[in-house]
């Protein structure tokens, strides 16, 4: 076997837990192992943000060059049919025999009984539309916006519940983090587009009906993202009580700590917020921590002895009863995966 | 899908889009390491997708990617050309984008919260960024498609017009180039932070 085929077949043995099989040749362990890293990529996450920028992008070109195609085929048509009468009008001119005059009559008269026949049949066909409305063909091929956007909206709806199912199949089948990520970000995506849609729709009865749609599907959403909770790791319950934030829920933030260290060997810690729940707990580097001392709906007062802290980096955040979570976000960055390391205030 | 996304089904080519979007996305950010400038070359390469995917000959995913991944380097050399030409810095600041932690941050999943992982992160990031860049463009291909992409040899090859040998071989000198590479930067970063200390 060649060096590049058992290459070859060392890539494709499934991986245990990241570890490959002991491989003896030196080179070949080497190539792995660079296989490996370039498989590290793969931890590269794709913004929410930026997949959903691109998509509008994209949609955007989609329908313009759509639209465009439609127009140009319509002056097309347009043009032929002013530019028909006009091009016999000039043959005579050039010295066009008889016979080919007496055609050019025949197929005009033609085209004018058709033309007569086609508008008879439109006014039979809609007798509710006056005779020059029937004679707009471009006005006939156009959908209207109501009409359009309503349809675009029963698409990404359709689109939304699909990202749903494959939230809950990553789920179902433990699909780890990254795969649960990637599944709320289209989710997320998903819902936004949809609401832009809906926003679109002219108001009227269109809109109640697309308006109700809509919340059918986002009450969906935040059933699903609320029943997930409980098996989420940190980081990725943070994001779907963002996206719980985003559906109108009430969730917890964090806006502001203070840190003070305090002579009796204990750190008070104060949490400022909203939504906090009386029975809320205070989240040190991920796991709960000290003694909650007071709390309200906008304030967490926390007890830690000296031995739980210490003033290196760490990240502080808040666990509400039903699941819902909230750290502080850092001024870098407002997705929240900062730190949001406070320093003492003393 | 393929099939009617090239007859521009709208649905059609946005499941693509968001099918390759990863892969694209991570290709990009790794060559280019500023996650400003690939969101434009992302941006590009999907315009250019829908614009030109009548002209896409084969209906399987591998030649999908691999003629996509194909425009994405035709992007980036585009952008590395003018940004060269404005004496703006091309690829990998390893300074204020790489390290800045900007909302564009290139983020893994369980790092939010971990500075030292994070930091290792964005080292493997980069290197690996470097590393590619050392790989013809048909290598790239082959490494991507393969990695990120998920392809086995026997698609590629047939997406590529070649025997599944000739990719094995390709897929072998890439691995070789990168696996040389790699070592040597992981050796000098090494002693390069051993210095320091």
């Amino acid at each position: 076997m060649k060096q590049e085929e058992i290459l070859d077949h060392v890539l494709d043995l499934p991986s245990e837990g990241g570890r490959r099989v002991q491989v003896e040749e030196e080179e070949i362990a080497a190539c792995v192992q660079a296989a490996e890293r370039v498989r590290a990529l793969e931890g590269v996450e794709v913004p929410a943000e930026v997949a959903l920028r691109v998509e509008q992008v994209l949609r955007a070109r989609l329908r313009s060059s759509s639209l465009h195609q439609q127009q140009s085929r319509t002056s097309l048509e347009r043009a032929d049919s002013v530019l028909q009468p006009s091009r016999h009008a000039a043959h005579p001119r050039a010295r066009l025999g008889r016979r080919v005059r007496l055609a050019s009559f025949a197929i005009a008269a033609a085209l004018v009984l058709a033309f007569t026949g086609l508008l008879a049949f439109a006014v039979h066909m809609h007798p509710s539309q006056t005779p020059s409305g029937a004679l707009a063909p471009a006005a006939q091929g156009t959908r209207t916006p109501g009409r359009d956007s309503q349809a675009r909206l029963q698409t990404e709806l359709t689109l939304l519940q699909k990202a749903l199912s494959d939230l809950q199949t990553a789920a179902n089948d433990r699909r780890g983090d990254q795969a649960l990520s990637q599944a709320l970000q289209t989710v997320a995506a998903r819902t936004s587009e949809c609401r832009a849609t809906a926003a679109e729709v002219p108001a009227g009865n269109q809109r109640t009906a697309a308006m109700k749609n809509l919340t059918q599907v986002l009450t969906q959403e935040e059933h699903m993202l609320r029943q997930l909770l409980p098996v989420l790791d940190w980081p990725l319950r943070l994001r779907f009580t963002r996206q719980l934030g985003v559906l109108g829920d009430a969730v917890p933030t964090v806006t502001h700590v203070t840190v003070q260290v305090q002579p009796t060997g204990t750190v008070l810690i104060t949490l400022t917020g909203t939504h906090f729940a009386p029975q809320t707990r205070f989240i040190l580097n991920g796991q709960p921590a000290g003694q909650v001392s007071f709390v309200t709906t906008q304030k967490l007062v926390v007890v830690l002895r000296n031995a739980q802290f210490s003033l290196r980096s760490h990240t502080f955040g808040v666990l509400n009863p039903d699941g819902t979570a909230a750290q502080p976000v850092s001024r870098d960055d407002d997705t929240a995966h900062g730190t949001g390391t406070p320093y003492p205030d003393n | 899908v393929i099939q009617q996304a090239c007859e521009h089904d709208e649905e059609a080519l946005v499941a693509l889009y968001h099918r390759a979007l990863p892969v694209v996305y991570r290709y990009v950010l790794a060559r280019l390491g500023r996650p400003d400038l690939t969101e434009d070359v992302v941006s590009e390469v999907f315009v250019t997708m829908i614009e030109a995917i009548g002209d896409l000959r084969t209906r399987e995913e591998a030649g999908f990617y691999a003629w996509l991944l194909q425009i994405a380097q035709g992007k980036m050399a585009r952008t590395v050309r003018q940004l060269a030409r404005s004496h703006q810095q091309v690829s990998w600041p390893g300074g204020e984008q790489a390290r800045g932690g900007s909302a564009h941050e290139p983020l893994a999943t369980d790092l939010a919260s971990d500075p030292v992982g994070l930091q290792e992160w964005r080292e493997t990031l980069q290197e690996v960024g470097q590393a590619l860049g050392r790989l013809s463009a048909e290598q790239q291909v082959v490494v991507v498609g393969r990695f990120l992409g998920g392809q086995n040899i026997e698609d590629l090859a047939h997406a590529l017009g070649k025997q599944p040998g000739a990719v094995r071989v390709l897929q072998f000198r890439a691995l070789q180039t990168l696996a040389r590479y790699l070592g040597r930067e992981r050796g000098t970063s090494r002693m390069g932070k051993g210095g320091g200390a």
